[in-house]
């Protein structure tokens, strides 16, 4: 596993929090939880019609993984894959999204770890959701609707976005304004459990685990640490990233113990895209 | 910091309170923003979320029988979201997927927001608004007039199972009127309460230790696919996987490679329907290596020797590898066979093995034939009653205290009910709302009026052609539907209720949960729309009639009726919205298990089809994010449904690859897919998560109502299946059809 490398030293910023994921593969359940409870906090819309999934906004949304095999050989595994939140080379903060935005609608924070969409900025070139190889980011083709008295529900902490702009997971950022500023008021340290994203609250399964990987008391920090504690949730097995070889530093880190899965994470998203879209796209 | 909507609203809701309000709607600001942006794009009107002040609060969620504690999160007096509540004695900070999105069923499309009449002719979809005077006046005088008429007995209701305050008040309102005609749907639950009656001697439903078990034979129970309490088992799989000190087990036997059997650490393939069947081999299994509970079989078992006798002549692992094995080659059903032994061998031999039954998510019936042979392993394993990681039974609640049902010379009288019922149940016919269309369609004016409050038959009964026709034949209908459901497009007046978190509900022990726990929702919103608790309803409508029926119902409204029904648990209900009965302690004193020896092949419950013309069998697959009970899924829940499952309006099914190709089908070919009682269009899958021969089916789809995000997509399961019933209990107890594709 790659040593994570404090980003605080870069371009002169005071040493930060470097937010990540861990999630267990062997835990989730595929049960879609966590998707909708991030359409319902973040305000995304939806359509009458969803199923083609190439144009269907979900920040987090939970591929299939199959090991190919024929019945009855065959086996799957549910992969939840929210925005990776890349620190790009180094973890130096040029993420594969950001460098190539024109317009500088996205942004790397130093403070956070945490990449940013500004929609205002956003003029729709798309260019990021090339340069992402984890297909997260969405473009949004149409206005948003929420038909009937459905906009009464839509929450204050996240703006609507319009036509024409991408977006992405955002690992929750105004929930991290709300927690931070309280911890201001009240003068004192986030706490762990003050900052957790809506799809860590609300996997029932609890497979999600969140928190910054710079803080040694976080969970995600020992986990993703050999020499720490965290043993109780890794149970042997290693984290590891998509797409380690691409350098893109993500900061999402799975769990498996099945040796297929984790080859498959690490074989190139593209070639998993396709092969999850062999056996049906999608799930 | 730059200045961008994004930023500005961060700033403006900082520090939560009011006051940030104002600068929002300056136009100053926004005029600021459009300076500093870079523009392309169109900025077409988007909603702007009024901000204010944020607070939670506590309820139950009772969209399911769940009894997950959840928490509304509130801007001002407006719900934004839902989460689950820490602690929870079900769920501990846990929700699921239906439940995360509860406020699209509040302020979704599909709500009914008012009292409603039919002003064209029956599906039209033409309304009239009603207001609730007259909507209540309407069904009383319908009801008195047949009454008067003599007709008594031809009004009916459906309500969504027998548990809970609500439907106990339809119950009782059909007791004053005089009416037998009181049903409701099956589940593999009932299937249990009948099978504890036959096998315990018991009044109870089945309660499983999960937590605490190391060893899961699961036959075909959708553990992970919305089985029992669902946010309890994705908790209990979690902890299962977080055990260092023992491993737990979990081995699926089901047909398809299915949500659970995924995760499970063994999945062995079957044939569908031959779960008794392989229950019985590892009986056998267990029996012949003397691996059973000698103590417990001894002093606790009744009919052993007969059962013995039939497990080792009958069901040796080889011959029911013939009929249950999915691929018919020597290898691997030598492999398979001893996959089956060595599975039944370690779970005898596990510390606190437990065996499972419910095919998917549970809401279809088992047969009692299936049940007696999977009871028997825990029987042979001493795992009913075991202190710790077995099966318990909670026995039935008392009766609510309420005053008694005062009736008159009409409602003493005897009637039969118009289902009758060849096999025994615990609630007459009652439960076997499943033979009521045929029932309605065999005679003549069967029923002139029927109450639908929480029930969507025409969805969830399997022949929807033969629902349809018999509510064709019913006069006058009533639902008390909150969503523009299937059978709402029958009504002729609808009395809509309140969505949970508008109400008080109560949510007795969840299916499975190993204790008792009662859960209650009470109004955490200002109801939105016109709409009425139905409990509230039916105590009005019964008042409008006078009489013996008002007699009845002596309380202010729903609510008190409540309290005095919850009666010793009302004050920890109340304050806490959560009973649990934490010195629960099963019966055991002289309870003994009988086995029964006619169980498994024999009693196969076969197909509708003949093999020639109908070569494939479908089998439903249930899935979380697709509910198929009464509730229809949310939009949001819609969207996250597989491509390979539903794609624009169409039914996808899963057909493995082989089976695919031998009738020359590719991936997303077109097909008809045919059974003896209805035809689809449908579009191929090719899959290796499912058995040659076999059509796998997702439930849960097809609804013919609710709005744009939920209805006309794809095709009911319910379609295309018909039901069969369980010789033992008239349940349906169809695992499938025949069906061919083409
Ligand atoms: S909520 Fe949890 S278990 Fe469900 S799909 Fe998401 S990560 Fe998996
Ligand atoms: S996952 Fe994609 S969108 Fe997210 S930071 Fe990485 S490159 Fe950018
Ligand atoms: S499992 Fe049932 S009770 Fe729990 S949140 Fe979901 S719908 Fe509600």
């Amino acid at each position: 596993m790659t040593e994570t490398q404090g980003h605080g030293n870069q371009e002169g910023h005071a040493p930060g929090s470097k937010f990540g994921m861990v999630i267990d593969l062997d835990k989730c359940t595929g049960c879609g939880a966590c998707m909708v409870a991030c359409m319902a906090e973040n305000n995304v819309p939806t359509k009458p019609d969803e199923t083609n999934k190439l144009d269907t906004i979900t920040w987090m949304r939970v591929f299939k993984l199959s090991n190919g095999k024929a019945f009855p050989d065959a086996e799957t595994c549910y992969l939840p894959r929210p925005c990776m939140h890349c620190g790009g080379k180094h973890d130096a903060g040029h993420s594969p999204c950001v460098s190539v935005c024109p317009a500088t609608a996205t942004d790397y924070s130093y403070k956070t770890g945490i990449v940013s969409q500004i929609y205002t900025r956003c003029f729709g070139c798309r260019y990021c959701m090339g340069a992402c190889p984890y297909h997260a980011r969405y473009f949004n083709w149409w206005d948003p609707k929420w038909p009937a008295d459905m906009k009464n529900y839509l929450s204050p902490d996240v703006s609507v976005r319009m036509r024409g702009v991408v977006e992405k997971c955002s690992f929750c950022f105004h929930r991290y304004q709300r927690a931070m500023d309280l911890a201001y008021y009240e003068e004192r340290e986030l706490e762990e459990n003050e900052y957790q994203t809506a799809c860590t609250q609300a996997c029932p399964a609890g497979a999600i685990t969140f928190g910054d990987l710079n803080n040694e008391d976080h969970m995600v920090y020992k986990v993703t640490h050999e020499e720490s504690e965290g043993d109780e949730i890794l149970r042997g097995r290693t984290p590891f990233r998509l797409l380690e070889e691409l350098e893109t530093n993500p900061k999402v880190y799975y769990l498996s113990g099945r040796d297929w899965v984790v080859k498959a994470g690490n074989a190139s998203v593209r070639e998993e895209a396709k092969a999850v879209k062999d056996t049906g796209g999608h799930h | 910091m730059k200045l961008n909507r994004r930023n500005f609203l961060l700033v403006s809701t900082a520090g939560a309170a009011g006051g940030a309000v104002g600068s929002m709607f300056s136009p100053l600001s926004w005029k600021l923003m459009d300076d500093s942006s870079v523009w392309s794009q169109n900025w077409p009107w988007t909603p702007v979320p009024l901000d204010g002040e944020v607070s939670f609060e506590e309820t139950t969620c009772a969209l399911c029988p769940g009894g997950c504690r959840v928490k509304v999160r509130k801007v001002d007096s407006r719900p934004v979201k839902l989460e689950g509540v820490d602690g929870g004695p079900v769920n501990d900070g846990g929700i699921c997927i239906l439940g995360l999105t509860a406020l699209q069923l509040v302020y979704g499309p599909a709500r009914v927001r008012t009292p409603l009449k039919r002003a064209g002719k029956r599906g039209e979809g033409k309304w009239v608004e009603i207001t609730w005077d007259e909507a209540i006046s309407d069904v009383s005088e319908k009801l008195a007039e047949l009454k008067g008429a003599g007709q008594s007995k031809a009004v009916g209701c459906i309500t969504n199972g027998a548990k809970g305050v609500t439907s106990a008040l339809f119950a009782r309102f059909m007791e004053a009127y005089g009416s037998p005609n009181h049903y409701w749907q099956a589940t593999a639950w009932d299937s249990y309460e009948e099978n504890i009656q036959r096998t315990l001697g018991l009044n109870g439903s089945a309660g499983f230790d999960l937590e605490k078990a190391d060893y899961i034979l699961s036959f075909g129970a959708g553990l992970l696919d919305g089985w029992g309490s669902p946010v309890r088992m994705f908790q209990a799989h979690s902890k299962w996987r977080e055990n260092h000190d023992a491993h737990v087990t979990l081995v699926q036997i089901d047909a398809q490679l299915s949500n659970t059997a995924a995760k499970a650490d063994k999945w062995l393939p079957i044939n569908p329907g031959t779960e008794g069947a392989v229950a019985m081999a590892m009986a056998h299994v267990i029996i012949s290596k003397n691996l059973y509970d000698r103590g417990y079989v001894n002093w606790s078992t009744t009919g052993f020797r007969d059962f013995f006798r039939t497990v080792q002549t009958e069901y040796a692992p080889e011959k029911v590898a013939k009929i249950a094995c999915p691929v018919q080659k020597p290898e691997y059903v030598k492999k398979w066979t001893e996959e089956l032994e060595s599975r039944a061998i370690a779970f005898a031999k596990a510390e606190k093995p437990l065996a499972l039954a419910g095919k998917g998510n549970g809401d279809r019936p088992v047969s009692q034939a299936e049940l007696n042979a999977i009871q028997s392993l825990n029987a042979l394993v001493g795992s009913i009653n075991r202190e710790e990681g077995g099966m318990v039974v909670i026995p039935d609640a008392d009766k609510y205290p309420w005053p008694p049902v005062v009736l008159d010379a009409d409602a003493k009288g005897y009637k039969p009910a118009l289902v009758t019922t060849k096999g025994r149940t615990k609630y007459g016919a009652s439960n076997l709302l499943s033979n009521l269309p045929k029932a309605i369609n065999a005679q003549h004016g069967g029923l002139k009026a029927l109450l639908v409050a929480g029930a969507n038959p025409l969805y969830t009964l399997a022949d929807t052609e033969e629902t349809a026709a018999a509510l064709q034949k019913i006069e006058y209908i009533v639902s008390f539907a909150s969503q523009m459901d299937d059978t709402f497009t029958y009504a002729d007046i609808i009395l809509p209720d309140h969505i949970y978190l508008e109400s008080t509900v109560d949510v007795p022990t969840p299916p499975g949960f190993a204790k008792p726990v009662y859960g209650l929702a009470k109004p955490v919103i200002d109801p939105v729309y016109k709409t009425k608790a139905m409990g509230d309803s039916i105590i009005e409508i019964a008042k409008a009639m006078g009489g013996t029926i008002a007699e009845s119902f002596p309380w202010g409204g729903f609510g008190d009726a409540m309290e005095q029904a919850m009666n010793e648990k009302w004050n920890a209900l109340d304050s806490d919205g959560v009973y649990v009965n934490e010195d629960f302690q099963p019966e055991k004193e002289g309870i003994r298990f009988r086995f029964f020896a006619r169980a498994g092949m024999e009693d196969r419950i076969s197909l509708q089809g003949s093999v020639e013309k109908y070569p494939l069998v479908i089998t439903p697959c249930d899935t979380i994010r697709l509910s198929t009970g009464a509730l229809a899924d949310t939009p949001f829940m819609v969207k996250t449904v597989s491509d390979t499952k539903l794609k624009k309006r169409e039914l996808v099914v899963q057909v493995n690859t082989m089976t695919a190709q031998q009738y020359g089908f590719k991936e997303g070919s077109q097909a008809i897919l045919e059974t003896p009682v209805a035809k689809a269009t449908v579009l191929v899958h090719c899959s290796e998560e499912i058995a040659p021969g076999l059509v796998g089916v997702p439930r849960g789809l097809g609804h013919i109502a609710y709005d744009e995000f939920v209805g006309g997509k794809g095709t009911n399961y319910n379609t295309l299946i018909s039901p069969v019933q369980d010789p033992a209990t008239g349940f349906d107890v169809a695992w499938g059809i025949r069906a061919k594709l083409t």
